[in-house]
């Protein structure tokens, strides 16, 4: 049975142990803290302008999308809605023709793929639709998102405020409603309150921050429609993200289910030997609380992520070091060059990555393979505008694929 | 179109300027103050933050020295809630010149700045984090003073007194006759307006602008520019000011302000007022000085830089440097150079600010057939029952709430601003800009830096003011905040910014917002 470590618990981490378990192999993930689901808006987004097959040959050869293949990104969504589905999340979309989905400030962002709860019917937004606001609720602003979505064309009646009955007397983040409304007396409690207050409403359908449940979240959207008698379309907002973490919860799951090993807690490292250039990696060593662990691997999927999420670490003299082999890192250059002028341009920190092969092994400068079996996938891959082409999702999913059919078959 | 008649115009809204005017008034002398941009938007809004006990200067500069001690108290009596009495260290470390302790004690005798040695035992309690390579430690009375708060107090009591601020005013010319300096043309760009003043007398407080201003009567003015650079730390990583022990240098001040610690600072020559530009090397001295203080200052996470630019006194002889220049201030009253009615007041320090306002003023109000006495020692600025500003301060306010069953609306956990202040401050000054929020409140200036609160904030901008942008405000604010954690884009501020970046252009889509003319 081939031994596979996972490092890291983000989409991709999570995708890639959920999918080389499913293959029969012995799975271990390694998590360190928490992914980055919890700042994802829990939707795919894969590439925001046109069709990506088309594209491809027009982007630049050190993209990890050129390293992925077409071919490998549709079938590791395919996988990833398979994995899922029986969630209850119900991910809507298409490959080649973005969703327009509304958000906390009322602009339209693009997605491919995105959890029902999140996606209308009426994707121009015709139908005449009221924005809830949640009482006692600080992170979500209607009177903000009605101005632009007006602007963007939405037909906006108004603005309604919802009770929450039985809500703490502290300022609460989207984590607390949605803790409140999974248990099941209470959200009835506040189904029921909101029932009253939209009776007669007129509108065709409400929009609410994220906040309806995080474990069984699928199922109570569907219950909130049905007592509120409308649908519901929900935004997701700031931090702690709800999408993310009700996928975040669904996935560890989903790895539960397929038998992967979960180790929490430890910072990875790797044998001194590694970077003397062994060329392989036999074991990783964790320092835990009981002291120094080994883990013996015959594969290491490697996602840590890049700079947000603790896999690059940047530093004051201008070093840029990957967290776990100190593999080397592409785009560098001169630290007061790492960041853009302004802040809604593209960043060249957000392209500092590690470079693969079409294995998705690491490779120096030159092309050359430096660590046979180790292989690298999601945020800690480089040469990626994530933001500007809307294709993070993408590359987590199509490499935590790729990778897993390079080391099972 | 339209004509103002008074006898003093003052060019200028930072602190000396601002100081000249609550001064006149309080003399009753009819006064406007003109601004080209916002209140310290130049060098008052961009320093340190640390009020002098006068100890820093008494070597290089006794008579500046001698002004800091002296307006310390003054300020402590007229202004304390703009100020944390934080106290203030010097200290000599190891390898520093061994005989300059004595020498310094000696010139603080001299100048009146109040010192006392104090056990290392002492000092090392106080501040944990210090080095133990110190050799001498002296106590000092340096404070941190808040320059926004001590504009906004002059504002609001300017204006109590009938005298005139108008912001975003820019002076297009000044209006001559015979000779003589008898007010200014000035631009309001937003609307166009031309406002002309005529004023008896003119005082040229534009800061590192003066020489520009000056040039407008055909002037040339002694004035050097030294920009200063500034890194914040995201930790308030000591209780009190400190200095080192020896000459002053670039590097050598550290001073706890709010929630964050700031190190100061550097002096580059620079030419022009507005290049307030940083580079790495700047920041890399400044906090590998800090950390010959603070040895475990690497490891921590510098939340970003700022600059700003001293107008200083050139004597004649000096050449290029500008951290030999003296710290002490001039009035230079422009008769003698074919611009009688014009007087320029510059160099000094932001803790000096009232003292260069008086002796203005008591050259100029015997012209304006005004003989009555400053004031300005002894009105309170925020009232009779005013008290030092105190960290807990903010902390205490929202645990006192009177409704225990309503959550405070906290809008910005870092500094600890609720919903209510940010009303407050927008029902009184009818602004919009979120940065004004930020001056008044500190909003956004915490470790997030704006990525959670900006939202919050441009949201209730936009809810309450009727003619606000569609982004509130958000993209201008976020990226002034961008601007200031560049130079210092590394580690857990990069981790920061690229968190700032996930939040509102992934989650909220925000970079295609209309912000307005921002």
């Amino acid at each position: 049975m081939t031994k596979v470590h996972v490092v890291g618990a983000g989409l991709s981490g999570l995708v890639a142990a959920i999918l080389a378990a499913e293959r029969g192999a012995d799975v271990t993930l390694l998590a360190r803290g928490r992914g980055g689901l919890e700042l994802s808006h829990g939707c795919i987004d894969i590439w925001h302008d046109g069709d990506l097959r088309q594209e491809l040959p027009s982007i630049a050869s050190g993209h990890p999308y050129r390293m992925i293949g077409v071919d490998a990104i549709e079938k590791a969504v395919q996988a990833f809605l398979r994995i899922v589905q029986p969630s209850g999340l119900g991910y809507l979309g298409e490959f080649r023709h973005p969703l327009r989905l509304p958000t906390a400030v009322g602009s339209l962002r693009r997605t491919n793929f995105a959890p029902l709860a999140q996606v209308s019917d009426d994707a121009l937004g015709d139908l005449p639709c009221l924005i809830g606001a949640i009482e006692g609720f600080r992170d979500f602003f209607p009177a903000m998102i009605r101005r632009n979505l007006i602007e963007n064309g939405f037909s906006v009646e108004g603005i309604v405020e919802l009770p929450l009955p039985g809500h703490p007397a502290r300022d609460v983040y989207a984590s607390d409603l949605a803790r409140l409304l999974d248990r099941e007396e209470d959200a009835g409690n506040v189904l029921n309150a909101w029932q009253r207050r939209l009776a007669g409403a007129g509108a065709l359908r409400l929009l609410l921050p994220a906040v309806l449940g995080l474990r069984d979240a699928g199922r109570l959207h569907r219950k909130a429609e049905t007592i509120i008698g409308m649908p519901i379309q929900e935004i997701p907002t700031l931090p702690p993200s709800m999408p993310g973490l009700r996928l975040e919860w669904v996935l560890w799951r989903a790895a539960d289910a397929a038998g992967v090993h979960l180790v929490e807690g430890p910072q990875i490292t790797s044998p001194p030997d590694v970077m003397a250039g062994a060329g392989r990696v036999e074991e990783l060593m964790a320092e835990t609380a009981a002291g120094e662990r080994r883990f013996p691997a015959d594969a290491i999927i490697l996602a840590t992520g890049g700079i947000l999420n603790g896999g690059l670490k940047a530093l004051q003299d201008g070093r840029v070091v990957e967290t776990v082999f100190g593999l080397p890192v592409s785009g560098v250059g001169l630290r007061d060059e790492w960041t853009a002028e302004r802040m809604i341009d593209r960043q060249p920190f957000e392209r500092f990555g590690v470079k693969v092969d079409a294995a998705l092994h690491p490779v120096d400068a030159d092309g050359r393979v430096l660590l046979e079996n180790v292989h690298v996938i999601g945020g800690l891959l480089g040469g990626a505008d994530r933001i500007s082409e809307g294709s993070r999702q993408g590359i987590d999913l199509g490499s935590a694929y790729r990778a897993v059919e390079v080391i099972l078959g | 179109m339209q004509n103002l008649d008074v006898d003093l115009l003052v060019i200028g809204g930072g602190a000396t300027g601002m100081g000249l005017a609550w001064d006149a008034c309080l003399r009753g002398i009819p006064v406007v103050l003109v601004e080209a941009q916002n209140l310290a938007e130049g060098t008052s809004g961009r320093y340190h933050g640390l009020l002098h006990s006068g100890g820093r200067y008494v070597i290089s500069d006794p008579v500046s020295a001698r002004d800091c001690a002296a307006e310390n108290a003054v300020l402590r009596r007229i202004a304390p809630e703009a100020i944390e009495d934080t106290g203030g260290l010097f200290l000599a470390l190891n390898d520093d010149p061994e005989d300059y302790p004595d020498q310094w004690l000696r010139g603080c005798h001299e100048a009146g700045v109040p010192a006392r040695e104090i056990s290392l035992r002492e000092v090392l309690a106080r501040e944990p984090l210090l080095t133990h390579d110190i050799t001498r430690a002296f106590e000092v009375q340096d404070g941190a003073l808040d320059s926004f708060d001590l504009l906004h107090a002059l504002h609001l009591n300017i204006t109590r007194l009938g005298g005139m601020v108008l912001l975003g005013h820019r002076v297009q010319a000044l209006r001559r006759e015979h000779g003589h300096v008898v007010g200014a043309e000035v631009l309001r760009p937003d609307d166009g307006t031309i406002v002309t003043i005529h004023a008896r007398r003119t005082v040229n407080a534009a800061g590192p602008w003066a020489a520009q201003v000056a040039q407008m009567a055909d002037v040339d003015i002694p004035l050097a520019l030294g920009k200063g650079t500034m890194v914040a730390m995201a930790e308030r990583l000591v209780h009190t000011i400190l200095n080192r022990c020896r000459l002053p240098g670039d590097g050598d001040i550290l001073v706890p302000v709010g929630t964050v610690m700031v190190l100061g600072t550097t002096d580059v020559p620079v030419e022009e007022p507005g290049d307030r530009s940083i580079e790495p090397w700047e920041v890399d001295m400044l906090l590998a000085e800090g950390a010959a203080l603070i040895p475990s200052l690497p490891d921590r996470r510098a939340l970003r830089a700022w600059a700003g630019v001293r107008p200083l006194y050139r004597p004649p002889s000096d050449e290029d440097e500008t951290r030999e220049l003296p710290r002490s201030h001039v009035i230079l009253d422009h008769a003698g150079d074919g611009a009688a009615g014009l007087i320029s007041v510059f160099g000094g320090k932001l803790s000096t600010f009232r003292l260069m306002a008086e002796e203005t003023l008591d050259h100029l109000a015997l012209a304006l057939g005004n003989n009555q006495p400053c004031l300005t020692t002894e009105v309170p600025l925020f009232g009779d029952e005013a008290s030092y500003y105190t960290l807990p301060s903010r902390l205490r306010t929202i645990e006192d709430r009177s409704d225990p069953d309503k959550s405070p609306e906290l809008v910005c956990e870092c500094e600890l601003v609720r919903r209510a202040d940010i009303e407050r401050v927008l029902e009184r000054r009818g602004v919009q800009e979120l940065d004004t929020l930020r001056r008044e409140l500190r909003i956004g200036m915490g470790p997030c830096q704006g990525g959670f609160c900006g939202y919050r904030t441009a949201a209730i901008v936009q809810e309450t003011i009727l003619d606000a942008p569609p982004d509130g405000g958000l993209l201008s604010f976020l990226q002034a905040r961008w601007r200031g954690n560049r130079p210092v884009a590394w580690g857990q501020t990069l981790r920061q910014m690229a968190f700032t970046r996930r939040v509102y252009m992934d989650l909220f889509h925000a970079q295609d917002m209309d912000g307005g003319d921002a």
